[in-house]
């Protein structure tokens, strides 16, 4: 059967409104799947990119075995020392894997405007290892505006606040600071004492964007920073809105009184090697005496927005496309039923003639196969134009965990065009074999004195 | 009258003589109801059952008072401008009191933000303070809700249990491995398993609307989750007046109000609030769907809706096509009959309402097949415990699929208006023919 391919394409043609309709359903359904599969790729590369570099999990992170959970209630026992950190840090050097290392500590403390403190959780970051994080390639891709802050300019780009603070939106409001340090520069200071329980207070208070960090030291001392708060930002998670901080990793320090970090957060050139630099990491520092848990961004534990999304949008993608496969599979097995019962007189003739059972179900497979292939070519144009109105189109939304909103984003990745697409020939050609290879059970005489012909 | 029904019944004669041809187009609108049904009542579940958690986890009632404004900035910052005085809290325990039958708890609350210390530990805390008795009815089937240890009793006055992420900070945890789930009923199983606490008196500092400090000890007698991490982190939660101690203050945020209808909450909502301005009073009696506090449940139930939309019309498009291909094809064949039929004084609108009863018709024996097939599935599914994980909530979510005579209605009357719109596009052009060329075949 050297032209069995092009007896079959011409058949496609002898039922045109027909196998237009199959055509038009396969290429809606394939279309619904492209626009599926592109939003939950937007979404996996937004909410990589926020757990990477906004929430500050790094592609790999390293702590002290057992700090995940216990650093904040015994900071001296399970947080690197210096000693310690350098050998991280040097390690990191010698790894052709790893893009850079960033030093964080974590800690508690309260935020005050000089007449009212917050709690504050706050985050301890070199200013110039932060910049490179908010200026990597892979954020600037998935979601350029998670970079920028909400107000005002990130610490390593004002030179002249050296003690320069970020607050979360929600805690600036509430410690009453509208201003940030590039709106006061060269503005007279507020007044040394101010009339907080006077309508006064409110005037006073944005006249300069001086913050007050108090916390503990350590070894149980009361201790206090001042910083200026240069930028506000929304924080990755809603609730910490009303307490999230980033201070200068020296302040924080200064702060708790100490030299130790909390954990060291790791980039890698190739994010798939994340699991592996995890392992050996752990390795090389067990092999130095150094207890330590290593952990991923696709850890649950360390990363559990990520995951657990991931984890239900895949659930979610692959049920839908589970269910249209499922419809389109039956929709063209309909099709092919009534082309059938319309030709069995046909295949009558074709089997009088001498051919096998196996070349009409031959035939009628690689129609079904074409039938496919186009609705799924057309379906493809159509998402991928569809693709390209929706993201001109400027539409905003908030998903759930994001404090204000994302442009809507379809970004189809090939590999997801391409394993939904091959779940359907197969589905396809298998219910029209199983169609076709019942009718032709019949003898050739039932065949042509068919009455469905 | 006597014309549609002589149509439906010829409708449903051609159906029964045709159903090799339609049986294609039924299966496809079968699973096609299927799946609609199925994703719609997976997704229905889904919110209902996570509001119902949410409602008995939180202790939400069915409707909450406040004062108007107690959701916006200026209460993060000033909160004890919006704090119900004694005045406020006797309008409102009037108004339970006169409304005995309807009213099954009124608990009220204070949330109060501060630093909780337990030796060279400190953590921010989130104070829930309550009435325990009326949080305990509030809590619905949620009343044992510790993880490890036990809830506060009513006569604790300093008894708190803390978030798993809190008191963890505080050197709390949970020991051992024991079972906290019961599998049947996804909810802690009611028996006090132990602790792990380097200390159980905490020492909780909050500061009094005019900045005096306060600090007072609160006791963990038990500790539980959050159900989102990031909140999991700072809850506590405590008696009432432990809560107003620490802010030296007699005021209250709001109450909770539960219901013994909770579906007349808009009625009572109403009431209240021309009783209250009545009385000079400013309240805002007010459903927690419709506060800044629902903002995440909202956008889930958006997200939800957006990706039910997009399968809903794929779907139907889908449905549509199968149906217009067989319709297009019945319509072909029966050309003579259209004919004889008009011929004998069957008007066009006659034959396109035929041809419109039978995708109908076809769209019953669809729905009836794919009701039975999605009441199946969904028995099969709910029975099986399968159990994942969400996002941002902190547990997992047993999977259930939800079945309602709306979601099913709804399914149904989708298709059939699929499947009339497309024998209706099926026919008329056949329709349109004189009557002769009709006898003839022609087309």
């Amino acid at each position: 059967m050297k032209s069995a391919w092009a007896f079959a394409f011409a058949n496609l043609r002898r039922n045109r409104k027909r196998n237009l309709a199959t055509v038009a359903a396969i290429a809606f359904g394939y279309a619904g799947l492209v626009l599926l599969g592109g939003y939950a790729v937007r979404i996996e590369r937004f909410l990589k990119a926020n757990a990477v570099f906004i929430q500050h999990a790094n592609h790999v992170a390293v702590w002290v075995q057992g700090g995940l959970d216990n650093a904040a209630a015994e900071p001296d026992k399970y947080q690197f020392d210096k000693a310690q950190t350098d050998t991280i840090l040097a390690w990191a050097k010698g790894d052709k894997r790893v893009e850079r290392a960033t030093r964080y500590l974590r800690g508690f403390g309260m935020a005050g405007n000089a007449c009212a403190t917050r709690p504050a959780n706050l985050l301890g970051i070199d200013p110039q290892e932060h910049a490179a994080l908010l200026q990597h390639p892979e954020l600037l891709e998935a979601s350029p505006e998670l970079a920028r802050p909400a107000q005002g300019q990130w610490a390593y780009q004002v030179k002249d606040a050296p003690r320069g603070v970020a607050l979360a939106a929600g805690l600036q409001k509430v410690l009453q600071k509208p201003k940030v340090f590039d709106e006061v520069r060269g503005r007279p200071p507020a007044p040394t004492v101010l009339d907080c329980d006077t309508p006064k207070a409110v005037e006073q208070l944005a006249a300069d964007a001086d913050i007050q960090i108090v916390g503990q030291t350590y070894d149980g001392t009361l201790n206090a920073v001042d910083g200026q708060m240069v930028a506000s930002f929304h924080a990755a998670e809603p609730i910490a809105e009303d307490t999230a901080m980033i201070v200068p990793l020296a302040s924080l320090q200064t702060l708790y009184a100490t030299e130790r970090i909390t954990y060291v957060g790791l980039l890698l050139h190739d994010s798939a090697d994340a699991g592996q630099v995890a392992l050996d990491l752990k390795a090389a520092l067990a092999a130095k005496d150094m207890k330590t848990d290593t952990y991923t961004y696709a850890d649950q534990t360390w990363a559990p927005y990520y995951v657990g999304t991931m984890a239900f949008l895949g659930s979610m993608v692959g049920f839908i496309t589970m269910l249209v496969t499922a419809v389109l599979v039956f929709t063209v097995a309909g099709a092919m039923t009534l082309a059938i019962l319309e030709r069995l007189r046909e295949f009558g003739t074709w089997r009088a003639l001498g051919f096998e059972r196996g070349h009409v179900v031959g035939l009628l497979v690689r129609e079904s196969l074409l039938v496919s292939l186009i609705g799924l070519a057309v379906g493809l144009a159509i998402g991928l134009c569809a693709a390209f109105a929706i993201n001109s189109g400027g539409f905003r939304f908030s998903p759930p965990g994001v404090a204000g909103s994302i442009q809507l984003l379809i970004t189809p990745a090939v590999w997801a065009c391409a394993a939904q697409a091959m779940l359907l020939p197969p589905g396809i050609m298998v219910a029209t074999w199983w169609v076709v290879r019942g009718q032709m059970r019949k003898k050739p005489v039932d065949l042509l004195n068919a009455a469905t012909a | 009258m006597k014309m549609f029904a002589l149509l439906l019944r010829l409708a449903v004669r051609n159906v029964r003589r045709g159903w090799r041809h339609s049986i294609a187009a039924i299966g496809t609108m079968a699973i096609g109801f299927v799946a609609l049904a199925t994703f719609q009542g997976y997704l229905s579940e889904l919110l209902e059952s996570q509001l119902r958690m949410n409602f008995a986890r939180n202790m939400l009632g069915d409707l909450m008072v406040r004062k108007p404004g107690a959701g916006g900035v200026d209460a993060r910052v000033r909160p004890d401008k919006y704090w119900l005085d004694e005045k406020d809290q006797a309008f409102v325990d009037g108004w339970v009191k006169r409304h005995p039958a309807d009213v099954k708890a009124a608990m009220r609350s204070l949330l109060v933000e501060g630093v909780a210390n337990a030796g060279p530990a400190s953590a921010a805390f989130m104070l829930f303070g309550h009435d325990i008795a009326q949080g305990q009815i509030a809590r619905r089937d949620w009343q044992w809700y510790a993880w490890a240890g036990r809830p506060a009793r009513v006569d604790e006055p300093n008894a708190v249990v803390a978030g798993l992420g809190l008191a963890q900070s505080l050197g709390c945890v949970p020991k051992g491995n024991l079972q906290v789930f019961d599998p049947k009923t996804a909810k802690p199983i009611p028996v006090e398993r132990p602790m792990d606490c380097k200390t159980t008196t905490i020492q909780l500092t909050g500061s009094s609307p005019t900045g005096r400090v306060n600090a007072l000890d609160g006791e963990i007698v038990g500790l539980t989750s959050g159900g989102v991490r990031e909140f999991d982190q700072r809850l506590l939660w405590g008696p009432l007046s432990l809560a107003q101690d620490l802010v030296g203050n007699k005021g209250v945020d709001g109450y909770q109000i539960v219901l013994a209808e909770p579906q007349r909450a808009p009625e009572f909502i109403a009431q209240m609030a021309a009783e209250a301005k009545a009385a000079g009073l400013t309240l805002e009696p007010i459903l927690w769907q419709e506060t800044e506090m629902a903002d995440l449940f909202r956008r889930g139930k958006e997200m939800l809706s957006m990706y039910r939309n997009l399968v809903v019309f794929v779907l139907l498009v889908i449905a549509g096509s199968a149906v217009l291909t067989t319709m297009a094809k019945t319509v072909r064949e029966r050309t003579r009959e259209i004919g004889t039929l008009r011929s004998l004084g069957f008007r066009k609108g006659h034959m396109l309402l035929m041809f419109a009863l039978e995708a109908a018709v076809l769209a019953l024996v669809s729905g009836l097949v794919g009701l039975a097939v999605a009441t199946g599935l969904r028995f099969g599914v709910n029975s099986a415990g399968i159990t994942y994980r969400a996002g941002m909530l902190a547990e997992d979510i047993v999977l259930e699929i939800g079945g309602s005579a709306s979601t099913y209605l709804t399914g149904f009357a989708f298709l059939t208006a699929v499947a009339v719109i497309a024998g209706w596009l099926a026919a008329r052009n056949v329709v349109q023919l004189r009557v002769a060329q009709a006898l003839l075949g022609e087309h």
